[in-house]
């Protein structure tokens, strides 16, 4: 049912006219130095992919390149993380494939089940839709900047919280409302992930004053803590973003590549408030970012407030 | 002219040691920074333009980029506060003020010493030349402040009240600045490496 030719998070495959699974992979050296962490974060990581396509995680299997030289008791921990993680979300572990490399990797390959109807596309957002972000933004710019001495211990924690809890609570509220298109926040942050989500019919705009981030990524951004990732982003969504007053750090912010992040939905606008509310009553930091228009002169236009 | 090598470094390291030295080096020096790839002139190029530095960038080779960044002439500059000692007036005195509370233990305590503490400056026989508002600190100069009549009055003595752009857009108060004027990190770092005394509550 998808494939190569959107940029969707993961493959479906339809088996009868009730199930289709949805296939997937992930996997990616670490960015935190606790092995039980990194392990929950590359699995939380990977996992995503099924909430954003509206799916049930079934079974996962380890992906493992470790170093012949390193302590074996590494690798434990950081397989008891993604076993934890599998776990939570109610899924399968069994077994996978491990190598000996050079440096460490960690991901999972991940099926899941979706009823064929229910299959949420990146690319099928409608005019009107609010767009709904469930995580805050800047966790790129905080763990950089945690990694050269620039941020505070207690930014790196509240990031690394964000980072291994799984989308799989704000997927089950979105499932309950009319919900027209869904993808995850990963390595090309919100605009680059946004702007796989449109079409040339539409545009998104987008309200930087609604967008929830870590207030210490902003003071990360504002002493130009900032990453190559964001810049590559900023390369790589270019003219096709037009900013409107919004201050560098706001844009870094917008820019800034996420791991493990949030759902970014597109929901009809009735829905959107009762579908906020209840995500924040659940412990999802959630904002209405924006909304779909009829196709503007650039595909995303962000305003300051 | 100070020099930096920050080929090998990934991103935001060469950003942080030319923001150091930027903010280290006298007005008008020329830091030049070394880098090995096109990013990181790219995330130089950013930093200057918020800090309001002049920018170039030549490619010498493949991989060895040398970035100058020219701090005060050549640089855009707030012709509305002149940073220089000498046009300080009767005063050199520059005050930072970056919560809108003054001490901690209690905030409400704090927020009545931090009134007092503006009301007493505007009663000085010699006005600061600036008072800096940042962070939190900005909502002393917007709407529903308690200290908007005493910070009229400094500013009617010719004191410069400036608050941070960034700091009003963060708070969402870029549209309820009530006295003086926007400032950004380039004046906000000038005028205190220049005053003859900074005082902070």
């Amino acid at each position: 049912m998808i494939g190569y030719d959107s940029s969707d998070d993961a493959a479906v495959y339809k088996i009868n006219d009730d199930v289709a699974i949805i296939q997937t992979l992930d996997f990616f050296p670490p960015m935190v130095e606790d092995p039980f962490t990194f392990g929950k974060i590359a699995a939380a990581n990977a996992l995503s992919d099924v909430y954003a396509m509206g799916g049930e995680v079934a079974l996962a299997l380890n992906i493992v390149a470790f170093p012949e030289k390193l302590d074996p008791g590494i690798l434990g921990e950081i397989l008891r993380g993604g076993a934890e993680k599998v776990r939570e979300a109610g899924g399968v572990l069994a077994g996978g494939h491990s190598i000996h490399d050079d440096s460490v990797k960690y991901g999972l390959s991940v099926m899941g089940t979706v009823h064929p109807g229910r299959v949420l596309a990146n690319n099928t957002p409608r005019v009107g839709d609010a767009m709904v972000l469930t995580k805050p933004l800047g966790v790129g710019i905080i763990t950089t900047a945690y990694k050269v001495g620039e941020a505070s211990l207690e930014a790196y924690e509240l990031a690394v919280e964000s980072m291994q809890s799984l989308n799989k609570y704000a997927a089950r509220i979105m499932k309950q409302f009319k919900v027209h298109a869904c993808t995850d926040i990963t390595g090309f942050g919100l605009l680059g992930h946004l702007r796989e989500m449109l079409r040339d019919d539409i545009s998104a705009v987008i309200n930087a004053g609604q967008v929830p981030y870590f207030p210490q990524a902003m003071d990360c951004a504002r002493e130009f803590l900032i990453t190559a990732g964001g810049q590559r982003n900023r390369n790589f969504v270019g003219k096709d973003v037009r900013f409107e007053n919004v201050p560098m750090a706001m844009q870094e912010i917008l820019l800034d590549p996420q791991t493990s992040g949030g759902l970014l939905i597109a929901v009809s606008p009735g829905d959107a408030g009762l579908m906020l509310e209840q995500m924040r009553s659940g412990g999802v930091q959630a904002g209405i970012i924006g909304y779909i228009t009829e196709r503007q002169d650039r595909g995303i236009v962000v305003g300051a407030d | 002219m100070i020099v930096i090598n920050a080929a090998g470094d990934a991103c935001p390291i060469p950003v942080v040691k030319a923001k150091r030295a930027v903010r280290e080096s006298e007005a008008d020096a020329t830091v030049r920074i070394t880098v090995d790839n096109e990013i990181a002139t790219q995330n130089l190029e950013k930093m200057a333009s918020e800090m309001g530095l002049g920018y170039s960038c030549e490619r010498e080779s493949e991989s060895v980029y040398i970035v100058s960044l020219v701090k005060g002439e050549g640089a855009k500059s707030d012709p509305s506060v002149d940073a220089s000692p000498a046009a300080a007036g009767s005063s050199g005195t520059v005050v930072v003020i970056s919560s809108n509370t003054m001490g901690s233990g209690d905030d409400e305590l704090g927020a009545s010493l931090m009134k007092m503490f503006i009301f007493t400056l505007a009663e000085l026989d010699e006005a600061p030349r600036a008072v800096l508002f940042y962070n939190a600190g900005v909502r002393l100069t917007t709407e529903g402040s308690g200290a908007l009549e005493d910070l009229a009055r400094l500013t009617e003595r010719g004191c410069a009240v400036l608050s941070c752009g960034a700091c009003l857009n963060f708070f969402g108060l870029q549209d309820k600045l009530a006295v003086g004027e926007v400032t950004n990190m380039l004046k906000i770092v000038e005028l205190q490496h220049s005053a003859a005394r900074v005082l902070r509550p």
